[in-house]
């Protein structure tokens, strides 16, 4: 009885920001807006019954151990139905509680920091889309229902960078971070539809239990690649990293929960979670090695050279997650959980003290005698001259990760697109009396006047 | 049969367009024709909602056939509803009355509201006829408007390109009747044409007529190298009268209906080829519209890269493919419309679809922003729409034996999102041009577009997170269809 009252609270955990997102959006619709004392109601008594589902799940855990919560099929057609499953384990019952914690710390500090501001309803419904992703995403018991949370935390995301829209640089922003993550996304579903294609499952559970009697072969490294593929891209890892500090966009709070808390660590989850599968492929694990460390050498650097204190902290963050991927690659998922709570509460610190980084600075000044950005100067001036000169260039320039994907692959991508119009532009004028050069015209629409204008 | 049926069936498109003869003819007065237009839409609405409704919960979505003793040389009055149409006459319906409420009256001066109401109900009795000729009468005369307006718009491309496509189009159907009607005739045929008497018979009709039945459903989908006439149009064309026309899932119903049942054993050889068709149809067009300024024209090869998933979808020939091809099919015309509406409402105010000379108008049309952003994401299947639903289904039925092609379409569900934020973007966000800043007057989402923008995403969200029950509608057709993969015979009924 106890077991069945837990679960069924546990599996509400996504569902009370859901509920909450769609009576706050009901409440838009209204001639009268809701005020920010009701949205922030709202958000927070569906914030603390997500925590309260969490516990249940922490404790169903200690009881009962781990659970595959089956709800039924949200759709079936023939040969294939979409199955909705939970699976509460130690892993997603810590994750769920944490994730609770972390967002509800956020709407306290946002309901100070957003009073007045002109998205203040705006940020809390996509706070609350955001909180419902990310339960789904560490509760999902199967790679679609992980894939839709991943879905909402990646739009809510992108909403969220560009929410200073007037201007063009958030707008730019956001819009990397949606080509990174649409790009990235694709291994995710790649790896979901291959891993359905080879094991005949998704669901997590029925996954480990068949993996061993399939050697795969090339199924199994396609499957771990398809995986740390998308765990890169949420999670900012070289060459696809660039996004995250210009993701600093976006107002403080969504920085701290998005940036160093929970959507940037969701990549280390996915590996985590899926560690059977990517255990299977040894291909998969050096290259995590390899990335992890690629990356955080990389972002140490450039996160000494970072002249503004967010992106200081957002590559400090891509540091520590690339040396989760390496701890992954190596097996030791433990201790990659361990680290990623620890340091997703750090940063999660760090980002919301960002806005009073220089009174830091002169307090830590008047205490000590010197700052941390004297102590990383010192640091520099350790290397020898020419060499600390090419390393400071390239760390400025971001070691041209962004540069090369702009060159090799968006730009060829736009070239090509362009080129394809041109000729069916071409095509298309070869039928017109001014000839092919001349442009299509634009047709008017046929207004008729009417006999009686006419007239 | 029920009395209703036997009344509404021949209602719904006799409706649509005697009041379009009435509206051109016989009105004078602008502001009459518009009431009379949005009156006999809504009208026409509410009969195919009725019908969907009380089919579904009486006959489970059994056929209703209306059978007219009057036959014109072979023309032969054989209308029906059943799974593979029944959700799309409410659904053509509801974008027809959508339309014609959006349209500024301005422009509903040059009897645009004639030529909505001739589309809807071309298009729906194209949807309800079961006899080949009546099909084909209706699928061309749906075009016509379309061809009418590019004769009068003095741009010689466009009217080239569209006579080019209805020419073709008539032709192949002509030559499909004439090759049906000798066969049918030679084997005894009461009525040679009736796609139902055709396989119910033990008649075999020469592949050509399947082939060009084929040929006629691909150029209406805008699948390539035959999409020339549909993206000129989406950019170029009067856009109110253009998009019903535009944006129909007439084609792939084309083939659902005429081709997958009669031709079982073309559609096994083609099968293959369609799927890489349909895939480089998809990729052509994603590539397309990724690079696109003008909205008019992304919205264009948007569709067509849509269309080349659905494509693929319906060739599989198996379940999850079939049932999410269809699936696609009716989503995308609700997404792409809904695109193209807010497109031409920012064109109506701004004067321009260049997204070089716009931005920022959230500012001024949040509601407008709203609908645009939601809209491109049901379009590129984010979870909880149908557009998800339908992918998901399309892709697992891919992966059976086209692995590659699956490979392709997440590549282009991908470049899909980026080109429709990328657009959202361009349009609505951003400090804006110094012509978008100069819009002191562009407003917001008014009245009825405002509550059309939102049946539309309502449709498609309810639809999303309730799928089960559009699945079932087209259930036995998908059984049906999917026969032609498992032993190559003609269904006895083409449910």
């Amino acid at each position: 009885m106890l077991p069945d009252i837990l679960s069924a609270g546990f599996a509400l955990a996504p569902v009370w920001p859901a509920i909450a997102a769609i009576v706050i959006t009901a409440l838009l619709l209204l001639p009268r807006r809701p005020s920010e004392g009701v949205v922030v109601g709202i958000t927070r008594a569906a914030m603390w019954l997500c925590f309260a589902s969490a516990l249940c799940g922490l404790l169903l855990w200690f009881t009962s151990g781990p659970v595959d919560y089956r709800v039924g099929n949200w759709y079936a057609a023939a040969e294939y139905s979409f199955p909705l499953v939970l699976l509460f384990d130690g892993l997603s019952a810590v994750m769920s509680v944490f994730v609770a914690l972390m967002l509800i710390t956020t709407v306290r500090f946002s309901a100070t920091y957003m009073h007045n501001e002109a998205g203040f309803v705006r940020f809390f419904l996509l706070t609350l889309f955001f909180a419902a992703g990310m339960q789904l995403l560490v509760l999902g018991g199967s790679v679609e229902l992980l894939f839709i949370g991943w879905e909402f935390v990646g739009i809510t995301s992108v909403l969220l960078v560009a929410f200073f829209h007037e201007r063009a640089g958030p707008v730019q922003a956001a819009l990397r971070v949606l080509v990174t993550y649409r790009v990235c996304d694709i291994g995710l579903l790649f790896g979901g539809l291959w891993l359905h294609h080879w094991l005949g499952t998704t669901v997590w559970v029925e996954a480990f239990a068949h993996v061993g009697e399939h050697p795969g072969g090339i199924a199994a490294v396609g499957v771990a690649l398809a995986l740390v593929f998308a765990a890169m891209g949420k999670s900012a890892q070289f060459p696809v990293g660039g996004w995250l500090p210009r993701a600093m966009e976006g107002p403080t709070a969504s920085s701290a929960v998005f940036y160093g808390s929970l959507s940037v660590h969701a990549g280390v989850y996915l590996l985590i979670r899926a560690a059977p599968l990517i255990e299977q492929s040894l291909v998969a694990r050096l290259m995590l090695i390899v990335i992890g460390l690629t990356t955080a050498v990389m972002a140490a650097l450039s996160s000494q050279v970072s002249a503004d204190a967010k992106s200081a902290v957002a590559y400090a963050t891509a540091t520590q997650v690339g040396l989760m991927f390496v701890t992954c690659g190596l097996g030791f998922y433990t201790l990659a959980t361990v680290h990623l709570v620890a340091h997703a509460t750090l940063r999660y610190y760090q980002f919301l003290r960002t806005p009073s980084a220089l009174q830091d600075a002169l307090w830590q000044q008047a205490a000590l005698g010197r700052t941390e950005s004297d102590e990383a100067a010192a640091r520099w001036e350790g290397v020898a001259l020419l060499r600390r000169r090419a390393l400071y260039r390239l760390a400025l320039e971001r070691f041209a990760g962004e540069a090369a994907l702009d060159r090799w692959i968006a730009r060829p991508v736009m070239g090509v697109s362009r080129y394809l119009d041109g000729l069916e532009r071409r095509f298309l004028a070869l039928h017109s009396p001014n000839g092919p050069a001349a442009p299509l015209p634009t047709m008017a629409p046929d207004l008729g006047l009417g006999p009686e204008v006419e007239a | 049969m029920s009395g209703f049926f036997g009344v509404a069936i021949p209602l719904l498109w006799v409706l649509p367009l005697v009041a379009a003869f009435v509206v051109q003819f016989m009105i004078r007065e602008t502001r009459r024709q518009r009431q009379v237009a949005i009156v006999v839409a809504g009208a026409v609405f509410a009969i195919a909602l009725a019908m969907f409704a009380i089919n579904g919960w009486l006959e489970d979505f059994a056929r209703d056939d209306v059978e007219s003793g009057a036959v014109f040389m072979s023309l032969h009055f054989h209308m029906a509803v059943d799974g593979l149409n029944a959700m799309l006459l409410p659904m053509t319906a509801a974008v027809a009355l959508a339309t014609l409420i959006s349209t500024p009256r301005s422009d509903l001066r040059g009897n645009t509201a004639a030529r909505i109401l001739a589309i809807e109900g071309t298009l729906l009795a194209s949807f309800m006829a079961l006899d080949a000729a009546l099909l084909s009468l209706f699928w061309v005369a749906s075009m016509m408007p379309l061809w009418q307006d590019s004769r009068r718009s003095h741009s010689r491309p466009l009217h080239v390109v569209m006579t080019l496509s209805i020419v073709a189009t008539a032709g192949a159907l002509l030559a499909a009747l004439i090759l049906m009607a000798q066969q049918g005739a030679a084997a005894g045929l009461a009525a040679p044409l009736d796609l139902l008497a055709i396989a119910r018979s033990n008649v075999v009709i020469t592949p050509l007529v399947g082939w060009l039945f084929l040929f006629v459903g691909l150029l209406r989908m805008g699948i390539f190298p035959a999409h020339l006439w549909l993206t000129a149009s989406a950019w170029r064309a009067p856009g109110y009268s253009a998009m019903p026309a535009l944006f129909t899932s007439l084609g792939s119903f084309g083939l659902a209906r005429v081709v997958m049942p009669l031709f079982p054993g073309l559609c096994q050889d083609v099968s293959a080829p369609l799927v890489i068709i349909g895939a480089i149809t998809a990729l052509y067009g994603a590539l397309l519209a990724i690079g696109q300024y003008d909205l008019r024209r992304l919205i264009g090869y948007f569709w067509v890269s849509q269309m080349g998933l659905v494509l693929t979808g319906l060739a599989t020939l198996n379940a999850p493919g079939v049932a999410g091809g269809l699936l696609q099919a009716m989503s995308s015309v609700v997404e792409v419309s809904g695109l193209m509406l807010i497109a031409l409402e920012v064109e109506a105010r701004a004067g321009t679809t260049d997204m070089r000379l716009l931005g920022g108008l959230v500012r001024r049309a949040p509601r407008m922003a709203t609908g645009f952003f939601l809209l491109s994401a049901a379009a590129v299947g984010f979870p909880g729409t149908i557009s998800f639903v339908a992918e998901d289904l399309a892709i697992q039925g891919l992966l059976h034996q086209h692995e590659v092609a699956a490979g392709v379409l997440l590549v282009v569900t991908a470049l899909n999102g980026i080109t429709l934020f990328k657009a959202f973007k361009q349009t609505f966000l951003g400090p804006g041009s110094q012509h978008a800043k100069d819009l002191r007057s562009f407003e917001d989402l008014r009245g009825w577009e405002y509550r059309a923008s939102v049946a539309m995403m309502v449709t498609l969200l309810v639809g999303g997170f309730m799928p089960q029950p559009l699945l079932g509608v087209r259930a036995g057709v998908v059984d049906a269809l999917k026969q032609i993969s498992h032993d190559g015979v003609v269904r006895e009924d083409m449910r």
